[in-house]
């Protein structure tokens, strides 16, 4: 047999073991499904009589708890157990937070055990942590810990899934000190995720808030910009440090605009100037600023920001022109008032600010005949 | 025969055979790892999915799709509605009707209730002219309609991206659906790495597959030979190749038919070519170009999640111009970056995935049909071993069935797609034909595309659609 044909009949050879491999696999897939399944009704059955033993005032029986504990280091028994727990039956019996507590609190001891499996099995133990909302009465000092030393992970799940039980049960500083440490790994979280993941956070946004900013300078510019975001959707109370972000002119672009936006949601006058001249300004270089600053205008109603906003109309920026004339479209102004753009000769401005009538007919259109569902 | 001529022919025949020896090997390794890495990939995803090791993004990355539609009144209305039923939040609907002579366009205007509006779009990518908007709101996301001046679909597309208002747009063909979780599905490498400029998703013939309320509801594989044929030759060559080249960032090829890209950098490399045949593969390529020579972090990833069902030809004539567009988009995205080619600052995009498309898929059909023409030749001058080429032949056909089964029961399985007996007695018995005939049959119309090239190279040639079952 020549040197080709062997290598051909091994590649056939292990492709033949991949076929096999396929077929088992599906084989032991679907026994898994089934195995977890009946592991869970297995673990019901047992969690039901002690549920039954704690309502007649009595205690686990020996040994139950060991059994259980030894069996929730494997993964796959974890994942019956969280079924199992997700269950009415057993979620609606008397003495069901009582059992949870307890058997809780033996779990969390498995939070440095996980932590040295696999990412993918270290990210399941804190998704399932992150659904125990019980867990916010409880002390957990030492798996927040634990869980903040996932950040060091490379798994970026593990670090989501992490985050997310911090912000189910976590005290803030464990929060701000996860996000500390993630900021001082290679390769961060998406930050749309850090700031949506803030935005749950079960305990007091304003305490959360006021810890950021007492860290703030901790933070590099990458993980500002989403808790400034952050702050955004959840207070109108940090306009003085924010109006310090805004103003500095040595302060990073984007955490400038985070700023902006700010004042776009929550009007205030000292910004109001600000934002004028941002748009007056209109540097063809830092365009973003007028853009922005142009849509930010939206919230400041008033004769003085319909003229910056008219003038604006007629930017080079097709950006800044298109944020002007949503602006002024949020204002409802008519033809008349908008008669110096709609009669003017400014083509590109006329087409903007009509545009934004047309739409403004289509959006009315919607209101009149309901939220908007599939056509089918 | 004088002795000369023999050992002539002798020498000849020594040199093509280790050609051949050395072209098959690295062909045949190549498969190899794509299908072994392609499913150890699906089942590792599988598992992953199981542990919860997935990010919910329905509303972080605001999406704009974009559908370019020249004649497609059969099949638009069908991926309009499938658009509309993903569970996904914040994206839009751009139709690009380029210039049909066809009811596309009035059709969309009745059924998504669409209203005329005078939207300026900014041409930050030139194209024709628009002329005509339509907008509709009554819907679950926005459902913009543009038409224009007939330009291709290149063209359409740039049109798409101007009129497209979120920064990531997607690309679909008119004759597809996707599945309700697609474009979560899709979004996701971008959540996982923010220098994600392009990802691209599978494509699936959709053909005999059921597909109710963007789920599946029943797998089949298709009543006909042809499309059958290219289901296994879609998993092995296309899904199991692409996973391959996604481990070291070198996917240079991202289906038209569904593709997410990041829009700021795909303007800044100046859009779709509307040179080109192969407008998808030239994008891709040009990003890798583009954020190389400026020195860009970027990550061109593919998603097996993400799923488009889409049509495979039914008729071979069908067949013959889809493949023959291939080819020649194939060749013009080569040629246009010539420069890519054992280049060291391209890195493994230059000599393996540049290097494979050229010599693996560019220039295969000539070497294939080179081949033919020297065995031809060697039974006439005597030199042909027949047992050997049989038993050769036969191990061949054999192991690139074997690699066919492979990958597409790693890819059903791993879909959680329920296989009939019948079904897979059917990939079985195909997966030799589709090697032993089609392969040769497409070699053919493949060496056969850049014939007349200059005159037919912006001929697309009219596929027959058909309605898509899917509601």
């Amino acid at each position: 047999m020549s040197g080709g044909e062997t290598i051909l009949y091994a590649y056939g050879a292990v492709c033949v073991c991949m076929i096999l491999f396929n077929v088992v696999y599906n084989l032991i897939r679907n026994r898994r499904d089934r195995r977890i399944g009946q592991r869970s009704a297995r673990l019901q059955e047992d969690a039901v009589r002690q549920l039954d033993r704690l309502e007649d005032g009595g205690w686990f029986e020996n040994g139950y708890m060991n059994r259980l504990i030894k069996k929730l280091k494997k993964v796959d028994w974890l994942i019956a157990f969280d079924r199992m727990l997700d269950d009415p039956s057993v979620q609606e019996h008397p003495s069901f937070e009582l059992y949870e507590r307890t058997v809780l609190e033996r779990i969390l001891v498995l939070a440095d055990e996980y932590s040295r499996r696999q990412d993918m099995e270290a990210a399941y133990y804190a998704f399932f942590l992150s659904g125990c909302s019980v867990l916010r009465q409880m002390d957990t000092t030492a798996v927040q810990e634990c869980l903040t030393g996932y950040m060091k992970l490379p798994n970026v799940y593990c670090r989501v899934n992490a985050l997310q039980a911090l912000y189910s049960f976590g005290s803030r500083e464990s929060i701000v000190g996860a996000l500390e440490t993630l900021d001082r790994m290679e390769g961060t979280v998406h930050e749309k995720i850090i700031t949506d993941g803030l935005l749950s956070y079960w305990g007091s946004h304003e305490e959360l808030i006021q810890l950021f900013w007492e860290r703030y300078d901790h933070f590099s510019d990458r993980l500002k910009h989403p808790i400034l975001n952050y702050i955004r959707y959840r207070t109108g109370s940090c306009k003085d440090r924010m109006f310090e972000i805004l103003a500095d002119e040595k302060e990073d672009k984007e955490l400038r605009l985070a700023a902006m936006r700010y004042f776009g949601k929550y009007p205030w006058k000292p910004a109001h100037e600000l934002l004028c001249t941002f748009v007056r300004e209109n540097d063809p270089v830092d365009w973003e600023y007028s853009a922005v600053a142009a849509a930010c205008l939206a919230a400041y109603p008033g004769g003085k920001t319909v003229d910056v906003l008219m003038d604006a109309l007629y930017s080079t920026n097709w950006y800044v022109r298109n944020n002007a004339s949503a602006s002024l479209d949020a204002f409802h102004l008519d033809y008349r008032e908008l008669g110096r753009v709609v009669d003017g000769r400014d083509r590109y401005a006329r087409e903007m600010m009509m545009y934004r009538l047309d739409a403004r007919a289509l959006d009315e259109e919607k209101k009149k005949t309901g939220q908007g569902e599939a056509v089918s | 025969m004088s002795p000369g001529v023999r050992d002539a022919i002798q020498f000849f025949y020594n040199g093509i055979g280790v050609f051949f020896v050395v072209y098959m090997f690295v062909y045949a390794t190549f498969l190899f790892l794509a299908v072994t890495v392609g499913s150890s990939t699906l089942f590792g995803t599988r598992r992953r999915n199981a542990l919860k090791n997935e990010l919910q993004s329905g509303y972080y990355i605001p999406v704009s799709i974009l559908i370019p539609a020249h004649n497609e009144s059969t099949t638009i209305v069908s991926t309009v509605q499938s658009l509309l039923l993903l569970d996904y939040k914040l994206y839009e609907i751009i139709i690009v009707d380029d210039g049909s002579t066809d009811e596309t366009s009035r059709i969309l205007i009745d059924t998504f209730h669409l209203r005329h509006v005078s939207r300026p779009i900014q041409r930050k990518l030139r194209c024709q002219p628009a002329e005509a908007v339509f907008e509709s709101r009554a819907c679950k996301v926005p459902i913009t309609l543009i038409r224009k001046k007939n330009g291709g679909k290149s063209d359409a597309l740039n049109m798409g991206i101007n009129a497209s208002r979120y920064p990531y747009f997607m690309c679909m063909d008119a004759d597809s659906v996707l599945q309700r979780d697609s474009l979560e599905m899709l979004v996701r490498p971008v959540l996982e790495n923010d220098n994600v400029v392009a990802v691209g998703g599978s494509v699936r013939p959709c053909n005999g597959t059921e597909i109710r309320d963007g789920l599946v509801k029943e797998y089949h594989l298709p009543n006909r030979i042809l499309p059958c044929m290219q289901v296994l030759e879609y998993d092995r060559s296309f899904l199991a190749a692409r996973i391959l080249f996604d481990k070291f960032n070198g996917t240079i090829i991202i289906s038209g038919a569904f593709g997410l890209f990041k829009k700021s950098v795909v303007v800044d490399a100046g859009g779709y070519d509307t040179g080109t045949m192969g407008e998808d593969m030239e994008l891709v390529v040009k990003l890798h170009v583009f954020c190389r020579e400026h020195g860009i972090p970027y990550r061109i990833r593919f998603s097996t999640d993400a799923v488009c069902w889409t049509q495979a030809p039914e008729h071979l004539r069908d067949l013959v111009k889809q493949r023959r567009r291939w080819h020649i988009g194939l060749f013009q995205s080569l040629m246009q970056h010539r420069n890519i080619l054992m280049n060291p600052k391209y890195g493994l995009v230059s000599f393996i995935s540049y290097l494979y498309f050229l010599l693996y898929e560019l220039l295969s059909p000539y070497i294939e049909i080179f081949g033919v023409f020297t065995i031809g030749f060697a039974a006439v001058v005597d030199f042909l071993n027949f047992p050997f080429w049989v038993i050769y032949l036969g191990i061949y056909a054999v192991f690139s069935a074997i690699l066919s089964l492979t990958a597409f029961f790693a890819r059903v399985h791993t879909a959680d797609l329920r296989l009939s007996f019948r079904d897979a007695v059917i990939a079985i018995l195909l997966c030799l034909l589709e090697v032993s005939c089609l392969r040769f049959i497409l070699a053919w119309v493949r060496g056969a595309a850049l014939i007349g090239y200059r005159r037919k190279k912006m001929t697309w040639g009219e596929i027959q659609r058909k309605q898509i079952n899917f509601q």
